[in-house]
C-alpha cells in the first residue's frame, strides 16, 4: 500500500524549546494510527505541523503526493524576507488548501463556532466544495437553492453518521459536551477527507461515550478514511489503533503494532518517568 | 538639519513616553488601550485643574512643574488603575472586538467627560517655561526643551529599572510571556496588570503635563491623535517591547520633523499614518520585537 | 444524486445518506422567525414610504434622507464587524472616498453621475485592498488602529488638496439626471406637488437599503455569510475546515468598503456639497456606536440602532449637548453586560422559544479564549489522565 502522508525529520522550534525534534512516520490509506506520549511531548504541534498551521523549522510533510511544507529559496531566507513572504501565503501550504486537498482535523481544546447551529457548523465545513457563487447567491438563483439544498442533506448525511440525535438548530453552546465533541467530527468529516486528524476525541467522554467513539472511529475507517488520533487513554489506543507512534520530548521513540510498543522499555520508561515527576 | 533632529527628539520624547503605556498594556495583556492617548489629556487637565484652583497662572517655575507632574502621575494612574478594574478585567476572557469596543467606549467617555466639564474650548496651561534659548551646534535649544527631556529620560530609567531589576518588573515579564503559567507559580496576575496600567497611565499623564507646559494649550481631543501616533511608534519599535516603544517614539518624532520640512506641516500625520501601514505590510513585528508563534 | 454532483465540486467522500427526513419548517407569518420577519420588514418600508406624503417639508425629508443614509452606512459595518468581526474604525473614510470621487468626477470632470458611480465603486475596491491586504493577515487589532490611521489620512488629504476644495469642500455637485429630466426638476403625483429633490433622495435610499438588506441577509445565509461568521466565531477553526480566512475577511471587507462608497455617493448628490469636516473620525465612532448598540450581526438591530443614533439629537435638543459622553457610557456598558446588543443576532421570537433558552451571542463562559489565560492547549488533559490509569 502507498503512503497518504509522509513525514520525514520534521522539526519545530520555539525559540529555545524544540517542541518537534526528527519526527519521521508515514500512515497508509484506510488505517488506524495512534500518537501517544506524555504531555508536552509534542503531538499536538506536529499535527499543526501537518496541516499546515505552524511552519515547521525543517523537515518534509508529504501528503497524498503533494508537499506541505514548501522549499523557501536561499536567497529570500538570506534577506530575511522568508516570513514577510510566508504571512502572505508564498511558500507555504495554508491550512485551508491542506483541507481541500483532504486532510481533515479536529482540536484538542473543542472549537465548534459558537454563534452558528449545529447544522451550519457542519455546511460551513463544506465551503471548499459547495459551488456557490456570490451573485447566485444574490440573486438566488436554482443553482444555488439545488447547492444549498444538497450541502444540508450532507450535513444531515454526517450528522446522522456520528449518531447525533438532538435538534440541529441548537447553537453548539447549548450542547453536552460530549455532543458537542460529535459535532466537531462531523464538521471535520464535512470537509470530505481522505485522512483524519482527531486531537484526543476521548478527553473528557464518559466511559459510553469512548465505547461509541470507538465504533465512529471504525466505521470512519470503514468509509476508506485514514485516522490518525492523539489519545491518552491507553486502553481506547491498544484497541482501536493498528500503529501507535510513540513521542517523548519531541522525538520519536517507538513506531509499530500496539503489542509490540507496549513492551518498548523505552516506552515503558517514558510514560513512568512521567508518572513520578508529575505526582509530584 | 540638526534643528530638525532636535525638534523630532522633543516631540518624540512625548510619543516614547506615550507609546511605552501602550506597549506595557499590550505586551501583558495583548489589549489596545485606545483610551491611553485620552490619558494623556487627562493628565494635562489633572495640572490644569489643580493649578488653576490655587490660582496659578503664567507661573514658569520648573520645580512647580515637577509637583504638579507628579501629582499627575498619581492621579491618572489611579484612574488608569480604575478603567482596567471596571471595564476591561471583566472582559478579560472575552473576544478581542469586545474589548476594542469597550476600550473604544472608554476612550468617548474620557473625551466628552472633560468636554462636558471644561468646556470644547481649548485652555491656556498655566505654567509656560521660558522660551529664552541658546544656539548649541546650530541649532536652537532652550531651557525648557531641555527639562522636558531630561524629564522624559528620567522617567524612562526608571522604568527600565523597574521593569529589570525589581520583583514585580519580573511578575510582569512573567505574564506576558505565559499568564497561565505566571498565575500557577503564584503571581498574583490581577495586581500585576493594575500596575501596569498604573505605571502605563502615569506616563502618559507625565507625558500630558509636560506637553501643556510645552505647546501651552490643551484641549478635550488633544489625546486622540497621539494615541494613534503613540501607537505608530509602538509598531515602530515592536509592539510589546519597552525599548522598542522608546526607539519607535523617538524615531518616529524624527521622521515627523523631516517628513514636515520636506512635504510640509499639514501633511505631517499623513506621513506618519503612511509610515503605521508601510511598517505593518513590511516588518509587523516592529524594529526589536521577536516574532512569536501564536499558539493555537 | 445528479443534484449533488451539480452543486458539490469533485468530492473523494460523500455523506451516507441522512437516516430519516426532517420535517419541513414553518413558514407562516406567526409560526416562523423569517415569516415574522418579512412582514415586519414590509410594514416598515411602508411606514417609511407614506412619511413624505403626509410631511414632505425641506427639513423633515433632509432629516429622514440623512437617517437613511446612516442606516445604509451601519448596514454596510455590519457586514464588516457584525459578520466577519472585523473592527473598522475608520469606515467613514470609503464614505468620504465615495463622496469625493463622485463630487470631482461629475463637477472637476463633468462625467454622468452614472460614470461617477462605477469611478466610485473602482476606487473604494482600491482603497480596500490597500488597507485591507496588509493588516487582515495580522492580529485583529492592527486592522483597527490602521482603520483608523486611514481614515484620517483621507480627512487630512481632502483638506489639503486642491482639486478636493480644500477645507471648504466642492459645491455644486449635480443631480442624477435621467434625458432631460433630472431628480431638480420634480413632478406632482396623487395632487401633492413634490418639489425637492432631496424626496427623490428620500427614495432612492429607501429603495437601496431594501436592496442592501435582502442582499446582505441573502449573503449571510449563503456559502460566503458562513464563512465570515466562522472567521468572527474562531478563524483557526474556519481556516481548518477549508475556508481561506485572509480571502473571507478581504471580500467582506471590500463589501464593506464599496457599500459605503455608494453610501457616500449618496449623500454626495443628496447635499449637492461636501466638505471634510464631515469625514471625522467621531463619524465612524458614531457607526460603529449605531451597530454596536443595535446588535452586532442583527439587522433589524442595526437598523433599530442607526435611527436611534442619527435622530435622537434631532428628536431631544437636550440630549444633543451630551450625546458623545452618553454614548461613550453606553458603549461600555452595552458590552459589558449585554455584547450582543439591543435587538441580538441570535434573538428568537419569544413564541417560537424551544425548551432550551438561547445563548446571548458571547459571554464569559462561551467565549472563545483567545487572549490572556489562554488555556495552554487545552482543558481536559488531566480528565484524560484519569482514564490513562483507569
Ligand atoms: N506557540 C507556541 N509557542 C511556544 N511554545 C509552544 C507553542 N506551542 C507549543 N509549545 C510548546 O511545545 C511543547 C509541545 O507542546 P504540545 O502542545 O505539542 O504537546 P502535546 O504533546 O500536545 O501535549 P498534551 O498531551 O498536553 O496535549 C510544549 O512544551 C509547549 O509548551
Ligand atoms: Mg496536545
Amino acid at each position: 500500500m502507498s503512503a497518504l502522508l509522509e513525514v520525514r525529520d520534521l522539526r519545530l522550534q520555539f525559540g529555545g524549546v524544540t517542541a518537534v525534534d526528527g519526527l519521521s512516520f508515514e500512515v497508509r490509506e484506510g488505517e488506524i494510527l495512534a500518537v501517544i506520549g506524555p504531555n508536552g511531548a509534542g503531538k499536538t504541534s506536529a499535527f499543526n505541523c501537518i496541516s499546515g498551521f505552524y511552519l515547521p523549522t525543517a523537515g518534509a510533510v508529504v501528503f497524498d503526493g503533494k508537499a506541505i511544507v514548501r522549499a523557501v529559496p536561499e536567497l529570500w531566507r538570506r534577506l530575511g524576507l522568508v516570513n514577510l513572504l510566508q504571512s502572505f501565503g508564498l511558500y507555504r501550504v495554508l491550512p485551508s488548501r491542506v483541507t481541500k486537498w483532504g486532510m481533515a482535523r479536529t482540536f484538542q481544546n473543542l472549537r465548534l463556532f459558537r454563534e452558528l447551529s449545529v447544522l451550519e457548523n457542519v455546511t460551513t465545513a463544506m465551503h471548499a466544495n459547495l459551488r456557490e457563487g456570490f451573485w447566485a447567491t444574490l440573486l438566488h438563483t436554482p443553482g444555488y437553492r439545488r447547492a444549498e439544498a444538497a450541502c444540508v442533506r450532507e450535513a444531515r448525511g454526517w450528522l446522522d453518521f456520528v449518531g447525533f440525535e438532538d435538534d440541529e438548530q441548537l447553537y453548539v453552546t447549548q450542547l453536552p459536551y460530549g455532543e458537542q465533541r460529535r459535532v466537531e467530527i462531523a464538521r471535520a468529516l464535512a470537509t470530505s477527507p481522505k485522512l483524519l486528524l482527531l486531537d484526543e476525541p476521548a478527553a473528557g467522554l464518559n466511559f459510553n461515550e469512548k465505547q461509541a467513539l470507538m465504533r465512529l472511529i471504525r466505521k470512519i475507517r470503514g468509509l476508506g478514511v485514514a485516522v490518525v488520533l492523539i489519545e491518552h487513554d491507553m486502553g481506547l489506543v491498544m484497541e482501536l489503533a493498528e500503529r501507535i507512534v510513540v513521542l517523548n520530548y519531541g522525538k520519536e521513540i517507538a513506531d509499530g503494532a500496539p503489542e509490540v510498543v507496549k513492551r518498548d522499555p523505552a516506552v515503558i520508561e517514558a510514560y513512568l518517568g512521567v508518572d513520578e515527576s508529575e505526582d509530584a | 538639519m540638526m534643528q530638525l533632529i532636535w525638534n523630532g527628539l522633543i516631540v518624540g520624547s512625548f510619543y516614547a513616553l506615550v507609546a511605552l503605556g501602550y506597549s506595557m498594556v499590550y505586551g501583558i495583556i495583548k489589549l489596545l488601550n485606545f483610551a491611553h492617548g485620552d490619558i494623556y489629556m487627562l493628565g494635562a487637565f489633572v495640572g490644569f485643574f489643580t493649578l488653576s484652583a490655587f490660582g496659578i497662572s503664567n507661573e514658569t517655575s520648573i520645580p512647580l512643574l515637577l509637583v504638579v507632574l507628579l501629582l499627575s502621575m498619581v492621579t491618572t494612574g489611579l484612574i488608569g488603575v480604575g478603567i482596567e478594574r471596571i471595564a476591561y478585567r471583566p472582559l478579560r476572557r472575552s473576544p478581542r472586538l469586545a474589548v476594542l469596543i469597550t476600550a473604544i467606549g472608554v476612550s468617548f467617555t474620557l473625551e466628552y467627560g472633560v468636554r462636558q466639564i471644561f468646556g470644547p474650548n481649548p485652555e491656556a496651561f498655566p505654567i509656560r517655561l521660558e522660551s529664552s534659548g541658546f544656539d548649541v551646534l546650530g541649532m536652537r535649544v532652550t531651557a525648557s526643551q531641555i527639562v522636558l527631556v531630561v524629564i522624559a529620560a528620567v522617567l524612562m530609567l526608571v522604568l527600565a529599572h523597574i521593569v529589570e531589576r525589581t520583583r514585580q518588573g519580573r511578575a510582569m515579564r512573567a505574564i506576558a510571556l505565559d499568564p497561565t503559567g505566571a498565575q500557577l507559580m503564584g503571581v498574583n496576575v490581577d495586581r500585576v496588570i493594575a500596575m501596569v496600567f498604573f505605571i502605563g497611565s502615569a506616563l502618559a499623564g507625565a507625558a500630558g503635563v509636560m506637553a501643556g507646559a510645552y505647546y501651552g494649550s490643551i484641549d478635550f481631543l488633544m489625546g486622540f491623535i497621539i494615541g494613534l501616533k503613540a501607537f505608530t511608534a509602538a509598531v515602530i519599535g515592536g509592539i510589546g517591547n519597552l525599548y522598542g516603544a522608546m526607539l519607535g517614539g523617538v524615531l518616529l518624532g524624527m521622521l515627523e520633523s523631516f517628513g514636515s520640512a520636506w512635504f510640509g506641516g499639514e501633511w505631517r500625520d499623513v506621513f506618519a499614518f503612511g509610515f503605521l501601514i508601510l511598517f505593518l505590510t513590511l516588518k509587523p513585528t516592529g524594529l526589536l520585537g521577536a516574532r512569536v508563534v501564536e499558539r493555537m | 444524486m445528479r443534484d449533488l454532483d451539480l452543486a458539490l465540486k469533485h468530492v473523494p467522500l460523500r455523506a451516507p445518506a441522512p437516516l430519516f427526513e426532517r420535517p419541513q419548517p414553518p413558514k407562516g407569518v406567526f409560526t416562523s422567525q423569517r415569516g415574522f420577519m418579512r412582514a415586519l420588514g414590509l410594514l416598515a418600508v411602508l411606514l417609511v414610504a407614506v412619511l413624505p406624503f403626509m410631511d414632505a417639508s425641506r427639513y423633515t425629508m433632509s432629516i429622514a434622507t440623512s437617517a437613511l443614509i446612516y442606516v445604509m452606512l451601519c448596514m454596510g459595518l455590519n457586514v464588516v464587524v457584525g459578520y466577519a468581526g472585523l473592527l473598522d474604525l475608520g469606515y467613514i473614510a470609503f464614505f468620504a472616498v465615495g463622496a469625493y470621487v463622485s463630487g470631482i468626477f461629475t463637477t472637476v470632470l463633468g462625467w454622468p453621475m452614472w460614470a461617477a458611480l462605477i469611478a466610485t465603486i473602482i476606487a473604494c475596491i482600491t482603497a480596500g485592498i490597500i488597507i485591507g491586504a496588509p493588516t487582515l493577515r495580522l492580529r485583529s487589532d492592527y486592522l483597527a488602529i490602521v482603520t483608523l490611521g486611514f481614515g484620517e489620512i483621507i480627512r487630512i488629504t481632502a483638506n489639503n488638496l486642491k482639486i478636493t476644495g480644500g477645507p471648504s469642500g466642492i459645491h455644486g455637485i449635480p443631480s442624477w439626471s435621467f434625458g432631460p429630466w433630472s431628480f431638480d426638476d420634480g413632478f406632482s403625483l396623487l395632487g401633492i406637488d413634490f418639489p425637492e429633490r432631496v424626496v427623490f433622495y428620500y427614495f432612492v435610499a429607501l429603495v437601496v437599503i431594501v436592496v442592501g438588506v435582502i442582499g446582505a441577509g441573502r449573503l449571510a445565509k449563503g456559502r460566503l455569510g458562513r464563512a465570515w461568521k466562522a472567521v468572527r466565531d474562531d478563524e483557526d477553526a474556519a481556516e481548518a475546515m477549508g475556508i481561506n480566512t485572509y480571502i473571507a475577511k478581504i471580500s467582506a471587507y471590500i463589501i464593506g468598503a464599496v457599500w459605503a462608497g455608494m453610501a457616500g455617493q449618496l449623500m454626495a448628490t443628496h447635499l449637492s456639497a461636501i466638505s471634510p469636516n464631515s469625514f471625522q473620525f467621531l463619524y465612524s465612532a458614531l457607526i460603529l456606536m449605531a451597530v454596536v448598540l443595535g446588535g452586532m450581526g442583527s439587522t433589524p438591530g442595526v437598523i433599530i440602532g442607526a435611527l436611534f443614533v442619527s435622530l435622537a439629537p434631532e428628536l431631544l435638543r437636550d440630549f444633543a449637548e451630551w450625546r458623545y459622553l452618553i454614548f461613550g457610557v453606553l458603549l461600555v456598558v452595552v458590552m459589558l453586560f449585554r455584547p450582543s446588543g439591543l435587538w441580538p443576532a441570535t434573538a428568537v421570537l419569544p413564541w417560537l422559544r424551544r425548551s432550551r433558552p438561547t445563548p446571548p451571542a458571547f459571554t464569559e463562559a462561551t467565549a472563545v479564549p483567545a487572549s490572556i489565560m489562554e488555556s495552554v492547549d487545552g482543558t481536559p488533559t488531566t480528565d484524560a489522565h484519569e482514564g490513562d490509569r483507569a
